[in-house]
């Protein structure tokens, strides 16, 4: 079954938990894009690289988008 | 001493290769055992001649372009796989008081010396930062960064940068095993210093204990050294290779 968009960011985001050594927390559209998730502002900059890999785009060229706060908020932006 | 490659693999991408230091050390990294990925903005027949080793990769790419260095970093890494090592050696220095150097030369050290090194640094850490695997970032400094000498204000504020980023990424960067530092070289007998006069050559000599100027070669040892395991402990620092000019 193919899988949908964000399942696919939330295997990353499970990947990168993986790596890190660490569980990862159950992953919602309301998860904070934050340290209250359990990931470093490195590991967020592996994530953004993750993702551009996985979906071939790069959102964060520029920066962070703005309202970009939640998980959700991904969704929409490699949609 | 002991300069074992790296066990990823030792691939190391090496900004500015063409002439210079930069050519010495890919020279001298080749030697070594590394791969070597470099560019430079146009070819020169020393990056010609490196078509026929396996071990090289040569593209063209500006520091001024950060796009061109995006380019040539998915290429190096098509090549070699993504770099171990990271050798910021592209640099130009235009003498002259700031108060009549044109602001486009100003521009230009800023764009090559420091934001190029920069992007350059950034584009080359994405794919480390995926491996998982370590790696090792050396920037070619100058002693210029951390003494006074009239008519280099501009040169000195890029290198000064440089040694401040060296700082900042060994901290942001330890923990993922990623060491950074700076090589600080004296005056050096290349091209970037054909224009000093035989007055300021004598006094550069005078004021250095060793007695000369240096060598593009006299770089090589620590750069193998802190790209090295050797130097598996050392980390956000800028080793001064001068002959003692500046002790």
């Amino acid at each position: 079954m193919t899988e949908t968009v964000p399942q696919r960011i939330h295997r990353v985001f499970r990947d990168v938990f993986a790596n890190r050594g660490r569980r990862s927390p159950e992953l919602m559209a309301e998860s904070p894009l934050d340290a209250s998730l359990g990931l470093e502002s490195l590991d967020f900059a592996e994530v953004v690289v993750r993702l551009e890999m996985e979906f071939g785009v790069d959102p964060f060229a520029n920066g962070v988008p703005a309202g970009v706060r939640r998980l959700g908020d991904l969704y929409r932006l490699y949609a | 001493m002991t300069t074992s490659l790296p066990s990823a693999g030792g691939h190391v991408l090496l900004s500015g290769g063409s002439r210079g230091l930069g050519q010495a050390l890919v020279r001298a990294l080749l030697s070594a055992g590394y791969r070597v990925s470099t560019f430079a903005r146009r070819s020169t027949p020393f990056l010609d001649s490196l078509a026929t080793e396996p071990a090289a990769f040569v593209g063209t790419a500006d520091m001024a372009d950060e796009a061109s260095l995006r380019a040539f970093v998915a290429a190096a890494g098509r090549r070699f796989g993504p770099p171990w090592g990271l050798v910021n050696c592209a640099g130009v220095a235009i003498d002259g008081v700031l108060a009549s150097m044109a602001p486009s030369d100003v521009e230009k050290m800023m764009s090559t010396n420091l934001t190029g090194a920069m992007l350059l640094t950034r584009l080359v850490l994405r794919t480390m930062l995926l491996q998982r695997q370590g790696g090792a970032i050396v920037n070619i400094s100058s002693i210029i960064a951390s003494r006074g000498y009239s008519g280099l204000a501009a040169y000195a504020a890029t290198k000064g940068g440089m040694d401040a980023m060296t700082r900042a990424l060994a901290r942001e960067l330890g923990d993922r095993g990623i060491r950074v530092n700076s090589i600080a070289p004296g005056y050096l007998e290349t091209e970037m210093t054909h224009g000093l006069t035989d007055q300021q050559r004598e006094m550069i000599v005078r004021r250095t204990p060793l007695g000369r100027l240096g060598r593009p070669e006299d770089v090589v040892g620590p750069l193998l050294f802190l790209l090295s395991d050797a130097a598996g402990f050392v980390t956000g620092q800028t080793l001064t290779v001068d002959g003692g000019t500046t002790c």
